[in-house]
């Protein structure tokens, strides 16, 4: 372990001598910058764009960030709750063209995290592109391969599904069959998701639906599992805006069959930009924006975050809303928004609040909620 | 304390404020001393602070190494293979061992940041700014890693290269390492790191040195055999990989130089110590009268000592630190040249030397002050006088047994002694059994040499006054031939190992040109008239006794190995070498094989190959200096049935006579860059230079040991004069010319110091015998035939004597002075 402490105290001096020269204070004290950094030189995400299926399912290199999500509530054979989330974060170091190989200009980041009735737990890996070590691409076999490491999700078509997704963490591992329709939900307007009234905005496409089976080991005890998932897909060259400090999103499944998306950017102002996406069990889609959806925090709850820095162990207390209302009037949504998963905190480099949630009111259900910024 | 110890504190004091010269030999014997032992011990400290960095992080850190069964490196693509089968805690390493064009010594570590073990579990709170500087973040890492790349060079590193900040360092075959950005980290040592992209860019690879990775479980392991076994060797790296313990025995060396160091510093303070009692007695009979107590003078004297413990720890610990910087890239050099260990170049200060150091000093301060002041405070100065002779034959015939006595435990012991520290404590019995026949054998050779001179006056009295200054001079003496014992020891050590790696270089390095792995044909080479002669060798990596085996395939007919490259051989090994066995390989082996793992001649080993295990009949031995692998030599031919997928390395061509010119024109139709071949010449003259830098840290601490024993005897003289200075202007008072009077005081320092080099010969020799067949075979695993170069030593005597004058002339000076004025005050003047 001696030996693991070391190791990660070089790169953390590593990391910091790599990207020291350069970060200006703001950004030292908030990982979230890299996401308001002006994208010039990049390509820029404007509206009217036609999305096209199954190439947009791959990186888009021009774009400085990109990633695939994937989160899902699941039920075990045991009868009991579980939640997977597993991501790949792509991102490009400057604007250049990609030379590819060893001199590749992309990066990628991945992590994985498993809330099970016993606990949560989460790994995080980096890998640099071009060398075969982490990507998404075609494989041999014409098919969709998203991977880093032995961490893959590979399908039997140029789409994601039906696909198997392979992953883990220290002491638990998951494989999953993923089904789901190629009826992609484009969101906001036709797939131009709008962040800000600044300008700031994403490409953003979901698949709400996914029908999941498979199987969990916790310490090597298989559970059987199953249920609902929802992968959204999403690149941008500059995502927040400067007065933005993170963002609070929520997706559900609801009882009714229809699925609920909403997320606010929180501003410094209070004034936060809410946006999200009704689709019902039939598949039509509802664009909410502001005026059509409201997300408030009830109660805040207050984690213990620990964390190891160079080999030394540190807490801190963060003070996280994890008690939501959501109203959308017309859809006769009315819903709170609550989890028995509090310690859902990933410690990671980019830290943020991702856990299982459960839906009463209007509605009932279950979905996943993202808080960053906190 | 009581005010009558305050008072007698203060008389006591008082002596070295009016004789400033006594308190500055007391002090440069304690400084000096504490200096050399505390510049040491950061030394040995710095380094294995460092080995305990290696055992832990990049490179040879790691406690897990995966090398390519066949190859010497591996690939890329395997690398990611394993990663993706879920090896993720594997990171691949270059590094490389390179000379600058400057002829500077350069280390390259080259890795993939992101490829290192992290498991994320707590990285980052969001509140920690340290941790937010993620390669997700800023163009930091696009600089690392895309051209042109950036070499981080720690500042100690660029200062010894004189790089700044943006140069880039040429190499000595042409290429440029990436521009510099001086960084420095503990971690990263002497090293220069650059991004595994640049590193494959640069050295135009695919593949990597190894791969390592931190400790694995069982079942990883397990599993890392069931999937790559066939491919790829795992291996707990704790032979080569140990540095605290191979480099035990430089560091133990280099203790002992301190040491002695330490000890010569302590016969100084034994005489300047010696001498302020001597004078100060009349003043502790003074004090007696006025009612101070003997205990308040031992007190006093205890204080005193205390004072010049703390002065001597705190400016020894000060001039280590100069020392040590200065030495301490000397040690860097010979770390990284026989041990392959990258250690920082700065020397690192720990506040515990410093108590050590203290320690040191007050029972080295107390040591010299015991005998000196239990006789004078038991004694009157007239009795003291009186004794002295007695006590001292007394005392030398005591010493003498006991030399003989210790000569006789370091012969018992020398079988049974197996380890370095052993191997030393051998040594220090040799040097100590010298230190006490010392007097017997100066005062045997003075009492002899009267009885053959009876007829001239001048030369009996100078002879009997050998016995009258040998008793002041002893310590000065033995710390003297201490000195010479072990200058003559290791200098004799470094010069046969210069002589044996030059002759064994000369032969390995006997072609001409070295042309690069993998650029040039066997086909090429067919027609051309300026080759006389073309081999290379192929090298497979096993596994033997818990070290790495390289076995080597070698056309019989190679000039770089034949029968006078063998030693201890069955007879006509060469010729049943070159045909080979049946049944069983016959090779030649390292001799580390026979002095770590005990093979003898005959022995067969039994090893895997790729037709399954072998066994292997070891022929004979050869000399393989530098090595700290096995090795066995197999005819190539054979060879290649064994290890049918090993690849060859590059061709050593041996060039017609005067054909060198149109040899390299030769090279350049085959279409080879010139960065693709090297000349042997220069490469044999560069390893000797890389020896010379290695041995620069001895040759660096025999100087400092010799300075230290030349004030020894300077001081001693000294004394010794102001000891007998009334007898002196006696002497000239009784009309002796001031010839004779040097005459008289010369000649005994003449024959003390003949005497001491006449003894330091043979034990010099001794101990350099045990160094090389007894610490070099424990530490290395190899030994080599003992060569004895006069130039050296007569150097070194021709040094010693211009010393010893030195200190004579300088202490005569002061004595015709003191004589003189003596001599006035006893006419009244």
């Amino acid at each position: 372990m001696m030996a693991d402490t070391q190791l990660r105290r070089w790169l953390f001096l590593s990391l910091v001598i790599v990207c020291g020269a350069t970060s200006r204070l703001a950004a030292a004290q908030d990982p979230y910058q890299l996401l308001r950094q002006s994208g010039d030189g990049f390509a820029q995400v404007e509206p009217g764009r036609t999305f096209l299926f199954p190439q947009d399912h791959y990186p888009h290199e021009r774009f400085k960030i990109e990633w695939w999500y994937l989160t899902a509530n699941l039920t075990g054979s045991d009868g009991r709750d579980y939640g997977i989330h597993w991501t790949l974060f792509r991102q490009a170091m400057n604007s250049a063209p990609n030379p590819g190989g060893w001199q590749s200009n992309q990066t990628w980041m991945a992590h994985a995290a498993i809330s099970t009735p016993h606990g949560f737990e989460f790994s995080q890996r980096f890998a640099r592109g071009g060398v075969g070590q982490a990507g998404v691409a075609v494989t041999q076999q014409n098919t969709f391969e998203a991977w880093m490491d032995d961490w893959l999700w590979l399908s039997d078509s140029l789409a994601p599904f039906p696909g198997v997704l392979t992953a883990s963490t220290d002491t638990h591992r998951f494989k999953l069959k993923l089904e789901a329709s190629d009826d992609w939900v484009l969101q906001g307007k036709n797939g131009f998701s709008q962040k800000s009234d600044l300008g700031q905005a994403s490409y953003y496409y979901s698949q709400p639906s996914i029908d999941i089976a498979g199987t969990i080991w916790v310490d090597d005890a298989p559970v059987e599992l199953a249920g609902k998932g929802w992968l959204d897909r999403e690149w941008s060259s500059q995502p927040l805006a400067d007065n933005q400090a993170g963002w609070d999103w929520v997706s559900l499944h609801l009882s009714d069959g229809s699925a609920l998306m909403v997320y606010q950017l929180r501003h410094d102002s209070g004034e936060h930009y809410i946006s999200g996406s009704w689709v019902s069990e039939s598949g039509e889609v509802t664009v909410l924006e502001a005026g059509d959806v409201t997300m408030t925090p009830e109660s805040t709850t207050q984690l213990t975050i620990n964390s190891a820095v160079g080999g030394k162990q540190r807490s801190s207390i963060k003070e996280i809303p994890l008690d939501w209302r959501v109203r959308a009037p017309k859809l006769g949504i009315n819903i709170s928004v609550t989890t028995d998963r509090p310690h859902s905190w990933l410690a990671t480099v980019f830290p943020y609040w991702e856990g299982p949630v459960r839906v009463q009111g209007s509605h009932q259900g279950v979905g996943y909620l993202e808080l960053t910024g906190y | 304390m009581t005010r009558v110890t305050l008072v007698t504190l203060a008389t006591t004091l008082a002596f070295y404020r009016q004789n400033p010269l006594q308190a500055l030999f007391v002090l440069v014997g304690l400084v000096l001393g504490c200096g050399l032992y505390t510049a040491v011990a950061q030394i040995n400290a710095s380094a294995e602070a460092s080995y305990a960095e290696a055992d832990q992080i990049l490179g040879i850190s790691a406690q897990w190494r995966i090398t390519d069964r066949v190859s010497t490196e591996v690939a890329i693509s395997d690398y990611i293979r394993l990663r993706r089968a879920g090896f993720t805690h594997f990171y691949p390493v270059i590094e490389k061992r390179l000379v600058s064009a400057d002829g500077a010594l350069i280390s390259i570590i080259a890795t993939d940041l992101l490829a290192l073990p992290f498991t994320g579990g707590g990285v980052g709170s969001g509140d920690d700014s340290a941790l937010e500087n993620s390669p997700f973040g800023g163009d930091g890492w696009s600089r690392l890693t895309q051209p042109p790349y950036e070499a981080w060079v720690p500042s100690q590193t660029a200062a010894r290269l004189a790089v700044t900040e943006g140069q880039q360092i040429r190499l000595r075959e042409g290429k440029r390492l990436p521009p510099t950005v001086i960084r420095s980290q503990a971690q990263q040592r002497d090293q220069i790191f650059i991004d595994l992209g640049a590193a494959l860019s640069l050295f135009e690879t695919e593949r990597v040195s190894y791969l390592a990775a931190p400790p694995l479980t069982e079942a990883e392991q397990q599993r890392f055999f069931d999937q790559f076994g066939s491919r790829l060797m795992l291996s707990k790296q704790s032979e080569a990989l140990d540095l605290s313990q191979l480099t035990q025995s430089l560091h133990t060396n280099l203790t002992a130089l301190g040491l002695l160091s330490f000890v010569v510093g302590t016969f100084i303070v034994f005489n300047a110590v010696n001498f302020s009692l001597h004078a100060r007695q009349q003043a502790f009979g003074v004090l007696q009268d006025l009612g101070a107590a003997r205990r308040a003078i031992v007190v006093a004297i205890a204080t005193e000592s205390l004072i010049w413990a703390v002065t001597g720890a705190v400016l020894g610990t000060l001039l280590a630190q100069p020392l040590s910087a200065a030495l301490m890239p000397a040690v860097a050099a010979t770390m990284q040249n026989i041990y392959g260990a990258s250690v920082s170049s700065l020397p690192m200060f720990n506040t515990g030397l410093f108590w050590e150091a203290l320690l040191l000093a007050f029972a080295g301060l107390s040591l010299a002050l015991v005998l000196p002041l239990l006789r004078a405070t038991a004694m009157s100065p007239n009795e003291s006088n009186a004794r002295d002779e007695t006590l001292f034959s007394r005392q030398d015939a005591a010493l003498a047994v006991v030399g003989l006595a210790l000569l006789l435990l370091a012969y018992v012991c020398y079988p049974k002694a197996s380890s370095v520290l052993q191997g030393f404590a051998l040594l220090s019995l040799i040097l100590f059994a010298g230190v006490a026949l010392l007097p017997i054998t100066v005062l045997s050779v003075s009492a002899l040499s009267r009885t053959v001179i009876r007829r001239h006056w001048l030369a009996r009295w100078a002879l009997a006054d050998v016995s009258h200054q040998f008793p002041h001079l002893r310590l000065a003496m033995m710390a003297l031939l201490l000195t010479l014992i072990a200058n003559i020891g290791v200098t004799s050590l470094v010069g046969s190992f210069r002589l044996a790696l030059t002759d064994w270089l000369e032969t390995r390095l006997s072609a001409d040109f070295y042309v690069t792995a993998g650029v040039m044909e066997t086909e090429s080479l067919v027609g051309q008239d300026w080759i006389r002669a073309a081999h290379r060798r192929a090298v497979a990596e096993r596994s033997y006794a818990d070290r790495t085996m390289t076995v080597v395939g070698i056309d019989v007919d190679a000039p770089d190995f034949g029968p006078d490259s063998i030693i201890e051989a069955t007879p006509a090994a060469f010729a049943r070498w070159s045909v080979g066995g049946v049944g069983v390989d016959r090779v030649f082996a390292n001799e580390q094989l026979k002095y770590l793992a005990g093979v003898e001649v005959g022995d067969t080993l039994e090893l895997e190959t790729e037709l399954g295990l072998r066994p292997f009949e070891v022929l004979g031995f050869f000399h393989d200096y530098g090595n700290v692998n096995f090795s066995l030599y197999l005819p190539s031919e054979r060879f290649k049935q064994l290890y049918a997928s090993a690849e060859p390395q590059g061709w050593g061509i041996w060039v017609q006579d005067n054909q060198h010119a149109a040899a390299e024109l030769g090279l350049s139709q085959l279409g080879l860059q010139p960065s693709q071949w090297v000349s042997q010449r220069d490469v044999l003259a560069l390893s000797l230079t890389i020896f010379d830098r290695t041995f620069a840290i001895t040759r660096a601490l025999n100087a400092l040991t010799l300075l230290v024993a030349s004030i020894a005897i300077f001081s001693s003289l000294l004394a010794v004069y102001q000891f007998r200075r009334t007898e002196y202007a006696l002497w000239r008072s009784l009309g002796m010319s001031w010839f004779g009077f040097f005459a008289v005081l010369g000649f005994p320092i003449v024959l003390m110091t003949a005497v001491v080099m006449a003894l330091s010969l043979p034990l010099g020799f001794l101990l350099s015998w045990l160094l090389i067949h007894k610490i070099n075979v424990i530490s290395f695993g190899w030994t080599m035939p003992l060569v004895v170069a006069t130039e050296p030593i007569v150097f070194l005597f021709v040094v010693v004597a211009m010393v010893v004058l030195a200190a004579f002339v300088l202490a005569s000076m002061r004595q015709q002075v003191a004589v003189n004025d003596a001599l006035k005050s006893l006419a009244g003047e």
